[in-house]
């Protein structure tokens, strides 16, 4: 049967039959891919594909799996199914019965998902070009004649009397975007932790396995799209509006989906078919090695570091410790005259990276950012937040500045980030590999700092060292670069038994000679991890140990040296 | 009530089992006895006052009373709940000259199992449940329309008792039967029956959520007598039924949303009729809410005294429990290993410190809180401080601790001021009062609240919580809002040694910044230093380095986590009881230490006062209670004054080496457990504190010195070196325990004398010169005492 023109109907009478079909991979890509189709270009209650990640759980929902329809005319009692819909419809002249012997009530769970933020220009646009439908189907608005009706019906409600609006500022003192007007603005609904025109939020339905969805995870989700204009219909005199707005907004903002299968992305390259052939990354890490070592002013030790902090994730959690964790503070910016060094930077990262985001760390963009709750932090794992401290300027950080720079250091140090309750506070995982570039050592804590020594001739030839770097990034090794920062981070990792000893005698031979703290340890053991994955390797070896000490050693002289 | 009236209601048959139950009820209320009296009569003649219409029914009486009533309570609650109000109205009615009819309502409260938000699925639909959370908000009251009296608009007839669920709901059909009217009604609101209606939305509480998952929040809904009891911020338990509210309006009436004004809105949801739906389209989904019929505080309003929860019994908790379970808490008190089993489950990624994990194992314990004759409440709650050098874990134990304990707060000395610790008076942002906002310590009320860089504090932050941490509560007179509030939580603090590290040449005040009464607070004082040894490295690295590996198996936890936070709150229920023998030893210790605080002049680190006794006794309740003793016994004093001996004498004098090799080398090596570095035992050196040397020494002297005279007057020789190593083995044999450790204590002595000999030259060898000398008198000398020695 073709899976495309399923309906929910017939996915209920055949589920174990259809993911079986969606086990297959070319069968799981067919499925139109709503990220970067436009609404009205996919059919309503037909499956979809979406990826996204979770932002926001609401409560459970209760729905009828099965009820009874009764024809009023014939008094004749039908059962039909209610699981993946929103919306039963009936005959004017037949009543539902709630009631009924058959009736099975169940509950699913509404998830928030919105399209994963900070995603560069390249990936969507590949994405658009792969999966971007050409033949235009019939759109979904046409399912239902009556959809002109409540839309009128909408517009007059939302003309009531303005008194209300007095109520809800008191009662929803959260959404206060929403003090003038009665309506949740279209941001507040979409709520982007940065803006994005291709964005899009979906309410996920899951009515399966919901225990494995965790806030912030990136998910693809599979399910069938309800757009029915008559979910937006609904009461205006309701004391909680917005709460119910927000809830249930239009579907032709935030489209429903009832989610049939759903599995965790673990990156969103769509290059990345199949990984690189570990021979071939040693090859692409010098090419890597020498543009970075260009665009970082000559400084190679710089440039390692860079590449380390552009592969480095959080692998494990254990405890209350992150391992993994690897923000890069590069301070010593060269400030050039006509050029902004740190955003000719972040050009090329775009380029390289899946999701990266630039934050200048400016005390308008301090003070005025919102960073608690539902931040910009608010990213999926992996995103790149490159922090420009160059931007800084004399000048006073408010409350929220402040607790903006909080937010960031909690972020950088312990990989979580706070999420507010009224009541309470919640800290929640995050994975965001930080790089902090600054003047002198950043106010931001951060777990390796490198001090750039920057070239003289490379500075006063900065230009013409964009120029070349630009005419060198040929797309081919682009591509490369690429595929090959994404399959380093995903390479499987372990320290043979060995190699653990070798590491323990020589913490042992350092902590003799001095100056040396169980932390000193964790990081080499990160980097020695990097060194290794960056090369390629699955299993430490002595040569990527000594790499990693040799590296520590000439940084840490190197900040010696700057008191 | 005109019967013809309703009959034209909705009702059209009869709920057999309802009406039963309304009778099994009313019997209930009129026959269930307490004390000679029958209990509820006096409650429901207070329900004749005007302003009062429930009334407050215990569950267990009920179940007491007839458990098949209750099981049908419980199962078909909201069933029979009109018919149990219709019981309690019958009541009322037969008991008084009311002539009106009055509605009246139940409350049922002591319902057994209670239920976290998360768990509300379809099953408990309608049941009787308990749930508790955190109110976030509460909106006005409004009247609700629960008995509609309406009028035909075609043919004017009255049609009277129409009820109202949930929305507002039309007389299906006119009742006069020539007039086939559907849906021209109008109400009329004097002959209709409102009652107050409040929504209020609970959340999820911190303790009860799940990694990574926002909190759920749920819709309460509140009627008659029940309204505005609840304020925003509190955390109250609902008794009451879950019930889904359907999200639309009678389709069968379409046309009939010209009527629905807010003025008589039908309550909570009239989400109702709407142009497209009435056509035939609707949504399949039920919001849900829940109907709570009694609200009880779980944390007692400011000022309250008691927890619920401290009511329930251990037997209680048996019932609570399922059979595995308690099979499994009945093992677990009788691991032979527990103390360390727990130890290792609790901390499995810090190593050493077994003396730390175990104080704070104690603390989470906690001794048994008591008030005395005069009323004054002595507190229950272990506090410990950890002092440390940099890096040495010390917040990771905190962090651990607020981490896996239900009740735990975690906040930074050096971000918090006295108010945020202790409690604000600040001005509501909503009403303009001046409220309370509660701070740390409140927050962690009944928990453990973990202050890390207590020295970073401001001294005057530091005495705001003085008060805290003695009287376990907290008063404030501000802005004319005063109030003394609860605040019964262990405090863990972590503190850095001035000057970054701990300086071994002076006494622990000396180290840190803390006032003396902030000390005295602290029943357990630890001391981190970082080692710099090589076996303490070694397996520092080896823990890093399987961590990163990810070896599971680094230790073997026995407990999970779950299981030892289970073990640690069904055992916090216990009071054990001191018994006479633990007493008399008690008082010897503590006799003990304060004869050696004045003995040792001055250099103590904090003169033992009473406080100290009572940390001792409060160390060896948390003991008894880790093994599920009623009774405190010799030995769980014994291991309390271990723990509070280590952490009051500490070193302020270097230790005395005993080996005669240089090495340097800080730590008290005793105490490192044998079994987790077995080759390095033979190694280890052997030292003394200054303090504890002084005391040997001291002790041995003054021993020498009485022999001496007697032996002199017995015409004795004076004593062997042999006699007196046994005389010092005979002297702490009540302390050893282990054939190792005599061999221990014994070489200890040896090493102790050889110093007095050799070092100190306070005692004389007397070896006979000349041809008489033989082996065995050169192993076993005849000792004095030097005649010049003064014992200081």
């Amino acid at each position: 049967m073709d899976i495309l023109n399923c309906t929910p109907l017939q996915w209920y009478d055949q589920e174990t039959h259809f993911l079986e079909m969606l086990n297959d991979e070319t069968t799981w890509t067919k499925i139109p891919l709503l990220n970067v189709n436009d609404l009205h270009d996919l059919k309503d209650s037909r499956l979809v594909r979406f990826q996204g990640m979770i932002q926001d759980m609401h409560g459970p929902e209760f729905y009828l799996e099965k009820f009874e329809v009764m024809n009023e005319e014939t008094k004749k009692v039908t059962t039909r199914v209610g699981k993946y819909i929103d919306i039963a419809s009936c005959e004017p002249h037949e009543i539902i019965d709630g009631d009924g012997s058959s009736v099975v009530r169940s509950e699913r769970q509404t998830y928030v998902a919105i399209s994963v933020p900070a995603v560069n220009t390249w990936a969507y646009k590949l994405e658009e070009s792969v999966y971007k439908l050409t033949n235009n189907p019939q759109p979904s608005t046409s399912c239902h004649s009556q959809a002109k009706r409540p839309l009128d019906e909408m517009e007059t409600d939302n003309s009531d009397p303005l008194e209300q609006s007095n109520d809800n500022k008191k009662q929803c003192m959260q959404v206060k975007n929403n003090e003038a007007s009665n309506v949740v603005s279209q941001e507040h609904l979409l709520n982007f932790p940065i803006p994005d025109s291709n964005g899009k939020v979906c309410h996920i339905k899951v009515y399966q396995n919901c225990d494995s969805l965790k806030i912030n995870s990136v998910c693809e989700f599979v399910g069938f799209l309800s757009v029915d204009p008559s979910l937006a219909t609904h009461d205006d005199d309701e004391m909680n509006d917005v709460e119910f707005q927000v809830h249930n907004p239009p579907p032709s903002l935030v489209p429903r989906i009832h989610c049939v299968s759903f599995k965790p992305l673990k990156h969103n390259n769509p290059l990345i078919n199949e990984s690189m052939p570990s021979e071939r990354m040693p090859v692409v890490r010098k090419e890597l090695l020498i543009l970075l070592t260009q665009l970082l002013c000559g400084d190679e030790l710089a440039a390692e570091y860079f590449i380390y902090n552009l592969i480095s994730e959080v692998y494990l959690r254990k405890e209350l410790m992150a391992l993994g964790k690897f923000s890069l503070n590069i301070s010593n910016t060269p400030q050039l005259e006509n050029l902004d060094y740190v955003q000719e930077l972040y050009k090329f990262l775009e380029l390289m990276v899946t999701k990266s985001h630039y934050l200048a760390m400016s005390l308008e963009n301090m003070n005025e950012l919102t960073f608690v709750p539902n931040s910009i932090l608010q990213l999926s794992a992996n995103t790149h937040l490159v922090v420009d401290e160059t931007k800084l300027t004399p000048g006073k950080l408010n409350e929220a500045g402040v607790a903006g720079v909080k937010a960031i250091a909690s972020a950088i140090k312990n990989q979580k980030t706070m999420y507010d309750f009224t009541y309470y506070q919640i800290e929640f995982d995050c994975d965001i590999p930080f790089l902090i570039f600054s003047e002198g050592k950043s106010m931001l804590p951060s777990d390796v700092h490198v001090v750039l020594e920057p070239d003289e001739m490379h500075l006063n030839t900065f230009s013409e060292i964009l120029q070349a770097a630009r005419h060198f990034l040929k797309p081919e090794l682009l591509n490369e670069i690429r595929v090959y920062l994404t399959s380093a981070r995903l390479l499987d990792y372990n320290i043979s038994d060995d190699i653990q000893e070798l590491v323990q005698n020589e913490f042992v031979n350092m902590r003799q000679k001095g100056g040396v703290s169980a932390d000193d340890l964790h990081n080499l053991l990160v980097l020695a991890r990097l060194v290794c994955i960056s090369e390629g390797k699955h299993s430490l070896d002595e040569e990527c140990w000594k790499k990693a000490c040799a590296l520590e050693e000439t940084r840490k002289n190197r900040l010696k040296k700057r008191p | 009530m005109d019967v013809a009236n309703v009959q034209v209601g909705q009702r059209q048959h009869v709920d057999e089992i309802g009406v039963r139950c309304q009778k099994l009820f009313q019997d209930f209320l009129e026959e269930y006895k307490e004390d000679g009296e029958t209990k509820y009569l006096e409650p429901a003649k207070e329900l004749l006052n005007q302003e009062r219409s429930t009334i407050e029914v215990s569950f267990e009486d009920l179940e007491k009373y007839n458990q098949n009533l209750a099981t049908t309570v419980i199962e078909e609650y909201y069933r029979i709940y009109p018919f149990i109000c219709q019981a309690v109205s019958n009541f009322v009615k037969d008991r008084s000259d009311l002539k009106k009819h009055k509605e009246c309502y139940v409350s049922f409260v002591d319902v057994p199992t209670r239920h976290k938000v998360r768990e509300l699925k379809t099953e408990k639909v309608g049941t009787l449940i308990r749930i508790s959370g955190q109110v976030i908000r509460t909106h006005p009251v409004h009247p609700e329309l629960i008995l509609g009296t309406f009028v035909c608009l075609d043919c004017q007839t009255v049609i009277k008792d129409v009820e109202q669920q949930f929305k507002f709901t039309n007389p299906t059909i006119c009742r006069n039967p020539v007039c086939s009217n559907r849906r021209r009604f109008m109400l009329d609101v004097d002959k209709s029956l409102f009652i107050d209606f409040q929504k209020v939305r609970i959340q999820e509480t911190q303790a009860e959520l799940p990694r990574g998952c926002i909190p759920r929040c749920v819709e309460v809904i509140l009627r008659a007598e029940n309204v505005e009891s609840v304020q925003a911020g509190d955390r109250y338990d609902f008794t009451g039924t879950l019930i889904v509210v359907p999200d639309v309006g009678a389709l069968s009436l379409p046309g009939a949303q010209a009527q629905i004004s807010s003025r008589h809105k039908a309550g909570d949801e009239a989400e109702g009729v709407r142009g497209l739906k009435a056509l035939g389209v609707r949504d399949l989904h039920y919001r849900m809410a829940f109907l709570a019929c009694s609200v009880q505080p779980t944390n007692p309003k400011f000022g309250g005294i008691e927890l619920p929860l401290n009511e329930i019994t251990p037997e209680l908790m048996r019932q609570q429990m399922t059979e595995g379970e308690w099979n499994h808490m009945y093992e677990m008190s009788h691991d032979r290993n527990l103390y360390v089993n727990l130890i290792n489950s609790l901390f499995p990624s810090i190593h050493g410190n077994e003396e730390v994990k175990k104080g704070i194992l104690l603390m989470l314990f906690g001794g048994v809180s008591k008030t005395t004759v005069e009323g004054t409440a002595l507190r229950g709650d272990i506090n410990c401080c950890i002092v440390g050098d940099p890096s040495t874990a010390k917040s990771q134990f905190l962090k651990q601790v607020s981490e896996f304990s239900p009740r735990a707060v975690y906040t930074s000395g050096k971000a918090s001021s006295a108010a945020g610790l202790t409690a604000a008076v600040v001005r509501d942002e909503e009403s303009s009062d001046f409220v309370i906002e509660a701070g740390a310590l409140m927050l962690a009320d009944n928990g453990v609240c973990c202050i890390d860089e207590f020295d970073k504090m401001d001294p005057r932050d530091q005495v705001a919580i003085h008060e805290a941490m003695e009287q376990q509560t907290i008063s404030i007179a501000k802005a004319g809002v005063r109030a003394t509030l609860n605040a019964r939580t262990s405090i863990l603090a972590a503190a850095n040694p001035i000057g970054g590290r701990y300086d071994r040449a002076k006494s622990l005040q000396q180290n840190i910044a803390l006032s003396a009464p902030i000390m005295s607070r602290f029943d357990l004082f630890f001391i981190l230093v970082d080692e710099c040894n090589e076996v303490i490295d070694y397996a520092i690295a080896r823990k890093i380095v399987d961590l990163h590996s990810n070896v599971e198996e680094s230790i073997d936890r026995v407990y999970s986590k779950e299981e030892v936070l289970q073990y640690i709150s069904f055992v916090r229920r216990f009071k054990p009881v001191i018994n006479p023998e633990a007493a008399e030893l008690l008082v010897r210790h503590y006799n003990h230490l304060r004869l050696r605080d004045t003995a040792t002049s001055g250099k103590s680190t904090w003169r033992i006062t009473v406080r100290q006794l009572e940390s001792m006794i409060r160390l060896a309740e948390a003991m008894a209670k880790m093994e599920i003793s009623d009774e405190v016994l010799p030995k769980h004093v014994k291991e309390a004054y271990r723990l509070l001996n280590k952490s009051i004498i500490r070193v302020e004098q270097p230790d005395i080496h005993l080996d005669d090799d240089g090495n340097e080398n800080l730590i008290d090596d005793e105490e490192m457990p044998a079994e987790e570095i077995p080759q390095q035992a033979a190694k280890k050196k052997l030292q003394l504190s200054f303090e504890d040397y002084k005391i040997l020494s001291n002790k041995i002297v003054v021993h020498m010195r009485r022999e001496e005279e007697r032996r002199d007057e017995e015409n004795q020789e004076g004593i062997k070196r042999n006699d007196l190593v046994e005389w010092y083995l005979n002297m702490i044999s009540d302390d050893v325990e282990s054939e190792e450790e005599l061999v221990e204590k014994k070489e200890l002595i040896d090493k102790v004398i050889d110093r007095l000999i050799y070092h100190d030259q306070v005692i004389i060898p007397l070896t006979r010169t000349g041809l008489g000398r033989d082996q065995e008198e050169d192993e076993n000398p005849l000792l004095v005492v030097h005649p010049n020695y003064i014992i200081d």
